[in-house]
Formats: C-alpha cells, sequence, structure tokens
C-alpha cells in the first residue's frame, strides 16, 4: 500500500512540475520565471557560484559559547509551538487534510485507518522536505554551520516532529469535543501530561526566575549568562530536553557526536508517531468536511475568485453608510467595496485611537525630558509608517479592479460609464489609505515636535500636518490608479484577488510589476513636484511658512488632475476590455 | 426589443458566431439552441455587452449596444447559469446595490416581494457564502428582474434548481413574456425550450442553422413525419442519429 501512495505522489509532484513547465511557453511566464530565477541567483545563490570558496570553504560557524544559548533559545521556540494549539485550538489542523478525490477514492477502500494516517504523513513530507530547504537557503546559506547536512536532518527531524505533534493535537482536541467527558477518560494520559506540563511552566515562572541583570552595567554576555541559567532552573530543564534533543544534531562538530545526538532526536520523534498512532478517532467525518471545505476553496480559486479561496467563511459586516437607492451609479461600488474592504471595524475605532494616542502623548510629553523616547518612537514611527502607506499602501489594499475584474461579467452588464466604474472602484482604497495616513499625521504633528532641539510652534506643526494631509491621499490615489491601470492593461501579468500565487514566474511577475510601479509612481509625481517646489519658493519670500500647504494644495490639485485624466483614460480603456480576449483566466 | 444583424465574433482564427441575425419581439420567448461549442453563450455574452462582437450591430429596445450602451444596458437583465455574486455583500445589499446601480427609486417594495416570491426573505442578512446554489441563483434572479428589464437572457436557468424552483422559474419567464419582456434562453433542455419558447433558434459552429417556430421547423424537414419533438428537429439538424451518433 505504501508503494501506492508513493505512486501517487511522485506522479502528482512530476505532473504539477510539468504543468508548471508547459506554462513558460507563454512568454508572461517564461519573463517572469527569469525575473525570478534571477532574483533567486542574486539574492542567495550568487555567493555560493561566484565564490564558492568563500561560501564553502570559508564558514563562519557559530562561536563555540554561542551554541547552548542558540540550542536553548530554538528548544524554548519548540516548546511554545508545542503550546500553541492548546491555547489557540485550530493551529495546525491540516494534519488530517484529505482532498475529496483522496475521499473517494480511499476512504471506501479496504484500508486500516492507520494506513491513511500513514498516507497523511508521506504527503505531509513533501513538503517538509521542501520546507527544509527553503530554511537552509533563506536563513542558513551554509554560513553559519560547519555541516549544512547536519542542518538539514536536524531541521527535518523538527518539521517532522511539528507536524506528527500537531496531527496528534488535532486527533486529541477531536477526541474531546466527539466524546465529552468519556473523551477526557480516552486521552487520560495525554491530558496528564499537559496538566504536568502547565503546573511545571507555573512554579518554574514563579519562583525559578532570577532577577535580571542591572541595565546600566550588564552586557550581552552578562544577559546570556541569564538566560541560560533561567532555562536550566527547575522544571524548565526538563521541559527543554526533548526539544533541546530535537535541535541538537544541527550543531555538532563532527560525524560521531552527529549520530550520538541523532538518537535522542529520533526517539521523540518516534514518541511522537506512536502518540498519534495510539490516537484512536475516527476522523473521517471532519476530513470529510474539511475536503468540503477545501473543494470551496479550490473551485474558488480555480473560477478566479480569490479571496473566496483564502477565506472560506466570511462574516456579514455592517455598511460603512446607508447606500440610497439613487445617486451616481459608482458610489454603489465605492460602498460595497468599502464593506469588502473588511477594514470598517478598524475604521469605526479610529476616533477612539486617535483619543488614546492624544491621551499617550499629552501624558508622556508633561513627564519632561528623561521620557522623550516614548513621543520620539510613536512620532519616527507614524512618519515611517505614513511614507510606507503611500508607497504599499496601493499595493496592499486591494478592494479595486484588482478584485472587481474576476467579476468582470457581472460589472459588464452595468448601465454605468467605463470612468463611472473606475472611479468607483479606485475610491475606497484611497479613503481607507486617505484615513488612516491623516490619522498617522495627526499622531506625528503632535508628538514629534518635543525631538530634540528642534521645537516648532503650534502653527507651524500645523502647517506641516495639514500640507501632509493634502498630499499623502492624493499620492496614494495616484498609486491606486496606477495599480487599476496596470490591472486594466496587462489583466494576465497583475495579481487579481488577494491571492500569493506561488512559484518562480509568480514571483518575476511581482517584480516587475513593483518596478513598473515605482517608474510610473515618479513619472507621475514630476510635475506635481515641479509646480510645488515653484508656488513653495516664489511664495516663501512673500508668506514665509504659510505657503506650504497653499503649495502642497496646489501639488494636490495637480495630482488629483493627474488622476481624473487617467480615470477618464481608464473608463475608456475599461468600456473596450474585451472579456473574451483578456479577462482573467486567460 | 432585440435586434441581431450579421453579429460576428471572432477569436483569433476561431468565428465563434458568424453573421447572425434575429429579432425577438416584446412578449415573445426565443430558445437559443445548439450543440457545445455551438456560440450561445459568446452571442448571450455580446448581446448584453459582456464582450464586444467583432462585427455586426445589435440594437436593445431601440437603442445601439454600440452607441449608446448604458440606455442599452438599463433596459436588460442577464441571468447566466453560473450565479456569480460579491463574497461580501448580504442577500439585501446585494439588492440595494444593483437597485443604486440601476437607479430604482423606490426598490423597497418590489425587493420584499422577490424575496417572499423567491424564499430568500429568512436568507436576508446571509452573504454568499451560506447560500446553497440554488438561492444563489435565486438571488441572481432577484437583482435581474429588480429594475423590471424589458429584455431578459437566461443561461442555462434551470441550472442547479429543485422541482420547485424549476417550476417557479418557467412561471417567471412566462409571466415576464406577458407582461411584454422579450426574452432569450439559451438551454441544452430542449423539453424546457419546447415548453417555453414561441420560437427556436438553432446555432451550429456559430452559424444560424434554422430559426423559427416550431410548426415552421417541422415543416422545413418535411423527411420527419408525425409527432416530432424538438429533440427529434435538432439531432436532425445537427446531423445526429435518433441515438445520438454523428451521421455521415
Amino acid at each position: 500500500m505504501i508503494g501506492t501512495f508513493f505512486y501517487y505522489l511522485v506522479r502528482t509532484s512530476r505532473n504539477r512540475a510539468v504543468s508548471a513547465l508547459k506554462r513558460l511557453r507563454q512568454p508572461k511566464y517564461l519573463i517572469s520565471a527569469l525575473a525570478g530565477l534571477g532574483y533567486l541567483y542574486l539574492v542567495f545563490f550568487r555567493q555560493f557560484l561566484s565564490h564558492p570558496k568563500a561560501a564553502r570553504g570559508m564558514p563562519v560557524p557559530l562561536d563555540v559559547d554561542v551554541i547552548p544559548l542558540v540550542e536553548t533559545g530554538l528548544a524554548l521556540v519548540l516548546l511554545v509551538l508545542v503550546l500553541l494549539p492548546w491555547i489557540w485550538p485550530g493551529r495546525g489542523r491540516e494534519g488530517l487534510r484529505f482532498t475529496e478525490a483522496e475521499i473517494q477514492f480511499l476512504f471506501p477502500a479496504p484500508i486500516l485507518r492507520r494506513t491513511l494516517i500513514h498516507f497523511r504523513l508521506i504527503r505531509m513530507q513533501l513538503s517538509i522536505l521542501f520546507g527544509v530547504l527553503i530554511s537552509l537557503v533563506v536563513f542558513g546559506r551554509g554560513r553559519f554551520l560547519d555541516h549544512p547536512i547536519y542542518a538539514m536532518v536536524a531541521l527535518w527531524l523538527v518539521y517532522s516532529f511539528l507536524a506528527l505533534y500537531y496531527m496528534g493535537t488535532n486527533l486529541t482536541q477531536m477526541s474531546l469535543a466527539e466524546h465529552g467527558v468519556s473523551g477526557f477518560k480516552r486521552q487520560f494520559w495525554t491530558l496528564t501530561l499537559l496538566a504536568v506540563v502547565v503546573v511545571s511552566i507555573g512554579v518554574w515562572l514563579k519562583w525559578f526566575i532570577p532577577p535580571l541583570p542591572a541595565t546600566e552595567t550588564a552586557g550581552l554576555s552578562d544577559f546570556s549568562a541569564w538566560f541560560v541559567r533561567t532555562t536550566g532552573s527547575g522544571p524548565a530543564y526538563y521541559l527543554l530536553l526533548p526539544f533541546q534533543a530535537l535541535v541538537r544534531p544541527a550543531f555538532s562538530p563532527d560525524a560521531a557526536a552527529f549520530l550520538l545526538r541523532l538518537f535522542p532526536a529520533l526517539g521523540v520523534l518516534f514518541l511522537a508517531y506512536l502518540w498519534v498512532m495510539r490516537t484512536d478517532v475516527s476522523f473521517e467525518e471532519a476530513s470529510l468536511e474539511k475536503a468540503r471545505r477545501m473543494a470551496i476553496r479550490l473551485e474558488a480559486a480555480r473560477s478566479g475568485n480569490w479571496r473566496r479561496a483564502r477565506r472560506a467563511a466570511p462574516k456579514a459586516r455592517r455598511p460603512p453608510f446607508q447606500l440610497a437607492p439613487v445617486g451616481f451609479a459608482h458610489t454603489a461600488i465605492f460602498w460595497k467595496n468599502l464593506i469588502s474592504a473588511g477594514r470598517l471595524a478598524a475604521l469605526r475605532v479610529l476616533p477612539v485611537v486617535v483619543m488614546l494616542v492624544i491621551v499617550l502623548t499629552t501624558m508622556t510629553l508633561r513627564q519632561g525630558s528623561r521620557h522623550e523616547l516614548l513621543p520620539m518612537v510613536i512620532g519616527s514611527v507614524a512618519v515611517a509608517m505614513a511614507g510606507a502607506l503611500v508607497l504599499i499602501g496601493p499595493i496592499a489594499v486591494r478592494d479595486d479592479l484588482r478584485n472587481d475584474l474576476l467579476q468582470i461579467d457581472l460589472l459588464k452588464t452595468y448601465p454605468i460609464s467605463g470612468w463611472g466604474v473606475v472611479l468607483g472602484e479606485v475610491l475606497a482604497p484611497t479613503a481607507i489609505l486617505a484615513v488612516m495616513e491623516w490619522l498617522l499625521v495627526l499622531v506625528a504633528a503632535l508628538v514629534l515636535p518635543s525631538l530634540g532641539k528642534i521645537h516648532p510652534t503650534v502653527s507651524q506643526r500645523l502647517l506641516v500636518g495639514l500640507s501632509a494631509a493634502f498630499l499623502l491621499p492624493c499620492f496614494s490615489l495616484i498609486g491606486v490608479v496606477l495599480q487599476n491601470a496596470f490591472a486594466l492593461l496587462w489583466p494576465g501579468w497583475v495579481e487579481l484577488g488577494k491571492s500569493r500565487r506561488q512559484g518562480i514566474e509568480a514571483m518575476g511577475q511581482r517584480l516587475i510589476t513593483m518596478v513598473a510601479t515605482v517608474l510610473a509612481f515618479v513619472l507621475a509625481d514630476i510635475p506635481a513636484g515641479l509646480v510645488f517646489a515653484a508656488v513653495f519658493f516664489l511664495g516663501f519670500w512673500l508668506l514665509g511658512l504659510t505657503v506650504l500647504p497653499i503649495a502642497a494644495l496646489v501639488a494636490a490639485l495637480v495630482l488629483l488632475g493627474e488622476a481624473g485624466l487617467a480615470i477618464f483614460w481608464l473608463g475608456r480603456l475599461y468600456d473596450k476590455f474585451d472579456v473574451s480576449l483578456e479577462g482573467p483566466g486567460r | 426589443m432585440i435586434e441581431a444583424e450579421g453579429l460576428t465574433k471572432i477569436y483569433g482564427s476561431l468565428a465563434a458566431v458568424s453573421d447572425l441575425s434575429f429579432r425577438v419581439e416584446g412578449g415573445e420567448v426565443l430558445g437559443l439552441v445548439g450543440p457545445n461549442g455551438a456560440g450561445k453563450t459568446t452571442t448571450l455574452r455580446c448581446l448584453v455587452g459582456i464582450i464586444p462582437p467583432t462585427r455586426g450591430e445589435i440594437r436593445i429596445c431601440g437603442h445601439s449596444l454600440g452607441q449608446e450602451p448604458l440606455a442599452a444596458k438599463r433596459n436588460i437583465a442577464f441571468l447566466p447559469d453560473e450565479p456569480r455574486l460579491f463574497d461580501y455583500l448580504t442577500v439585501k445589499e446585494h439588492l440595494r446595490f444593483t437597485a443604486r446601480i440601476y437607479g430604482v427609486r423606490d426598490f423597497q417594495t418590489p425587493a420584499e416581494t422577490l424575496l417572499a416570491e423567491l424564499e430568500l426573505r429568512e436568507k436576508a442578512d446571509a452573504l454568499p457564502a451560506e447560500l446553497s446554489r440554488g438561492m444563489k441563483q435565486k438571488l441572481v434572479i432577484a437583482c435581474g428582474l429588480l429594475h423590471s428589464p424589458r429584455v431578459l437572457l437566461f443561461d442555462e436557468p434551470l441550472t442547479g434548481l429543485d422541482p420547485i424552483g424549476i417550476r417557479r422559474m418557467k412561471s417567471t419567464i412566462l409571466k415576464r413574456a406577458r407582461e411584454g419582456a422579450a426574452i432569450i434562453v439559451s438551454s441544452h433542455l430542449l423539453h424546457l425550450v419546447e415548453e417555453i419558447c414561441d420560437r427556436v433558434l438553432i446555432l451550429n459552429q456559430g452559424r444560424k442553422i434554422i430559426h423559427g417556430t416550431l410548426e415552421e421547423i417541422q415543416r422545413s424537414l418535411p423527411d420527419l413525419r408525425g409527432d416530432i419533438s424538438l429533440e427529434d428537429m435538432f439531432l436532425r439538424i445537427t446531423g445526429h442519429a435518433e441515438d445520438g451518433t454523428e451521421m455521415k
């Protein structure tokens, strides 16, 4: 039977790879794949290929003194990961997921339940091995470890353990839910062990945490020593022991030590395996439900409805405002996209957040110079976030044509002009970004003046804040319009919906789109920048800093004009948009 | 009400629809039938403005779809075989949204009536994910009928409906026709077409094979005698034997 499973998995993987390769016959996928490969080469592999000696011959291994620290730290992370599904049930529920086809073929077949579990375990190995490879490339790159092979084995042990553990937890929780009180009896030993772990953690936290070294005099080594002492004291030593056993092979100095450390790690893995196999739960029904939900997601994904593919069970949300039955039709699209954005809850709590920030900053500002760190951090973060929002916001908030092109069949039947559709589509992301930017500007204007020797007056703060409030949403509008332009011009290239497509060609597509976005954004902002500079420098002699918001307002109007022209042009493109030739899915 | 003149749609080298001309008057139900790939859906998608025709003219209630698309579209309701809904709008919100798009001032009363008629009242606050396929189909119908369209185009209208839903759908189509709407029904279910359509247009490989009432079509096939069903006629016209095998 295991051979049959291997056949299925090998053929599935092979055919999937062949399909991906066949896609490369389309130029857009080929170019994207080349771009993706180029990126991978530049970021990860260049050092291996260009300087093989530097990469392989001269590793920079971890200091011997640091290794116990790293081992303990990783063990602690594993302990947290192990506790997570009990704190937050539902984590790691992938363990028992079968596809509908697998259920149709395997569940009625004369196969033991444990064989089905074995099948899942084997299938999970594909993603585990891929995960090991990616982890090694991304995090290690072979520079910090003497023996990358040992690290690979250790990573495999850790990932396999976690996969088994999550499956076991899932089965146990299912048994508890299914059998009620008798479920507690069935899972007595598991629950007892869990209780012991929880009590041990409580005891450890209460009585075995030594005081932190004095912050004024202590160095990094003192903190390291404190960490090792803390995690090695009391019950923590025993709690972390199995997890340390799992990670220790990665840091073996030689083959003998590696083999010696491998056995305890395999022992831990085997215990997890035994636990899963002994958890007698009829998981078929739950798997059926999972498969059904998965099938809905897959179906949604295949039909292009990626948002639904990501979230199988969306929740109804309160509309942002009452939509009157008569009025501009594009307001309806704006209304719909605001609902779809799902950030309404956040928008509703904005006034509360603003009040909290104001109170907090006022309080900290009154504390005197000793506590300038907090306002500085809050203000700097607000400025950085506002800047980042202008650049990343239009890419991230996608409740516009990038989503609705998936519903183009429906949109096209509406009696709305093309520019009306495009305007309605770009309004929601722009409004969302504008509100977020205004909040950040407000926070920055309140907090940053306390920085260093610069103490601007209230009016100066107001002028700078007002200017930013004029300009930032217009920049965002330009960004959103650009994103929608890409979606209309090259729907096959742009990621429609909220998905993150996988694969090298998808990575390449994202890179190309990003470069094009930055270029177009800079070009679109040049006229506004010139106008701003002209108004500011001319007006500064007459009005002083007061001219700043005026210059910003004029520049904002230029940006709005550009956006308007672009929307009108995109509307004409939309009217001519031939779904049959360029629609998603083609 | 619906006029197509020389309608042609070409994909690359493939002519999905070739030089198709027909008219559907108010109160008339036209059945659009043909084998798979005959061009039925492409025709419907051209008629509602989803895809532009390569050549030809389409007029809806006197408005050219190419020249006055908004005026033409205000009169149309397209009910596709696969219900397309917005994931995050509830049933009620779908109706409100559609009302705004089509400018239906007093939509509350007709919306309530439609919800009641289609047994969706209890699901008024449900999202599409919470609806069965049949219910989704009903919601699409409710949205389609809300603005009292004068032209209705149905693509496989019975897909996913239960027997009661099927009966309701048929009576809805006939009721709208009686009220003066021009209707096109595209379907593979020939007994449905036979039952509710006044005229039939048979397409094959994008071309009009025959267009007329059942009697007219039967008269054009003199070798078929007796009580002949549309299915028999269809098989004969598309070059198939009684058992469905292709005739040489």
